[in-house]
């Protein structure tokens, strides 16, 4: 008898186990498609255009200012005739003609000046380590209706916080560390006045523009016999407000590989929008964009094009202190993938996954 | 480290002494207060205050600034500049329309600015 009871216990919590482990895959699963419905297409163009068509992202960037930090990077790159893969670095390189905030404020091509950033990186070819990639980009900021510069209100509060500060006439010979110390107070004041701005402006009117080339560079060498054209990308966008919880994003990008294996995509085209709603304890986003793919092998049969669909939305379970996801798309006309049909599912997860930016 | 102080010698004229407090390179704002002393190092009250807008200070007659110290305290604002980008204020002691000298702070006058306030200290003493 007992050894029934036992038997059937036993029974029952392996079925309890093999169905609780069901259940999180599933839900693992559904969770993973979501995520890509949400991240799969990019509506933005990257912060580092140059960067993300690397195969590897740098962890690890070097930000050029000065002529000697120039010096000192390019040193740092070349061994002989070589250069050691792995470099990052970035630089505004036309910011010398920005001028003053005042000049800024007036003229729209000291703006673009400013804002303007190129990068530079490399990585080692995952497929063939005694080559490198190396890749140059440049990310342009047209309008940037949330650059806190063309704010003379926000700039003029900022001034403001060091008011108090200021009031008490110091030593004459007051060292650094003690005038540092004196206006720590502001400083928290003014962090905060901009943590403010930030987030009362995070859905402004937005244009950028963004390109990216990479090479591949034979046995790790610069010069010209040794440059193959890869890969090359062109990224535009536009974000704006809807409401103070939303915002939409149109972004068009343009992709080519050169060197592509037989068969493969040579070139991928993506053209959409996407419209996002946050509150406290809620998101909502719906997004579309056409895709065409294009093989460069001359078989035509190989193109494909596609339209990407995605509607989901989360909510807060404050008492699981969770989040739950519905979500409904897909891409339709696709003919080959497994993302291919529109499909709905949900899921509960720790942090949210639809991201503010 | 020991505090240095320019010594600027003013001209033979009537014209007040301005003083000049901007960021005219790069397009960053800056706020800050002008401190005078007597020569002994007393505090002698508040020279005036600048910002980003409001970029030159009268000083007063050149009679009755002979022999006075100045100290200079100020902030370049960060904008959360990423990457970073560079700053320079520059300094100009003028009489009339006339420069009597202009530098940019040894004290953190120039350098690189992301996501922190930066400082910076000028002191100078005009002398007939």
């Amino acid at each position: 008898m007992h050894h029934k009871i036992l038997f059937r216990l036993i029974w029952l919590a392996a079925i309890s186990f093999v169905s609780l482990d069901a259940v999180q895959a599933q839900n693992k699963d559904a969770k993973q498609q979501i995520s890509e419905f949400v991240n799969g297409v990019g509506y933005g163009v990257p912060s580092t255009p140059a960067f993300e068509i690397l195969p590897d992202k740098p962890s690890e960037v070097v930000h050029l200012l000065t002529p000697n930090d120039f010096q000192t990077t390019i040193k740092s790159i070349f061994a002989g005739s070589r250069f050691r893969p792995g470099f990052a670095f970035d630089v505004r390189p036309l910011s010398r003609f920005a001028g003053s905030l005042e000049r800024y404020n007036k003229n729209f091509i000291s703006r673009v000046a400013w804002r303007t950033v190129l990068a530079l990186g490399s990585a080692a070819d995952p497929n063939d380590p005694a080559d490198a990639l190396v890749s140059v980009g440049m990310r342009i900021p047209l309008i940037d209706k949330a650059d806190p510069r063309t704010r003379l209100d926000h700039i003029n509060r900022l001034e403001q916080a060091y008011e108090e500060v200021f009031g008490k006439q110091p030593n004459f010979d007051e060292s650094r560390v003690d005038f540092e110390a004196r206006i720590a107070p502001a400083r928290r004041r003014a962090d905060s006045l901009r943590q403010n701005f930030e987030k009362s402006n995070w859905n402004a009117f937005k244009v950028d523009l963004g390109f990216a080339e990479m090479w591949r560079a034979k046995n790790n060498r610069f010069n010209g016999n040794s440059l193959g054209h890869e890969r090359f990308g062109v990224w535009s966008a536009a974000g704006f407000p809807l409401s103070k919880q939303g915002q939409l994003t149109m972004s068009a990008k343009l992709s080519w590989r050169e060197t592509s294996p037989f068969n493969q995509e040579s070139a991928r085209h993506v053209a959409g929008g996407r419209a996002r709603f946050f509150w406290k304890t809620a998101a909502f986003s719906v997004e579309g964009a056409q895709v065409w793919s294009k093989n460069k092998s001359g078989a035509t049969s190989l193109n494909d094009a596609w339209l990407h669909f995605a509607a989901v939305t989360e909510f807060k379970i404050p008492v699981l202190n969770s989040w739950i996801a519905i979500a409904y798309g897909g891409d339709t006309g696709r003919r080959a993938g497994a993302k291919r049909k529109i499909s709905l599912s949900y899921a509960y997860y720790k942090n949210r996954l639809i991201p503010k930016k | 480290m020991p505090v240095t102080m320019r010594a600027i010698k003013m001209m033979n004229i009537e014209a007040p002494i301005v003083l000049k407090i901007a960021a005219e390179k790069f397009p960053q704002a800056i706020v800050g207060k002008i401190w005078r002393y007597l020569s002994d190092r007393t505090p002698n009250g508040d020279a005036g205050r600048f910002q980003t807008d409001v970029d030159k200070i009268e000083l007063g007659a050149p009679a009755a600034l002979d022999g006075k110290l100045f100290l200079v305290e100020g902030v370049v604002l960060h904008q959360n500049d990423n990457p970073p980008t560079s700053y320079e204020v520059m300094v100009t002691v003028q009489q009339g329309n006339f420069i009597l000298h202009q530098e940019v702070p040894q004290e953190q006058g120039s350098g690189r600015i992301s996501n922190q306030d930066m400082t910076f200290q000028y002191r100078f003493t005009l002398v007939k």
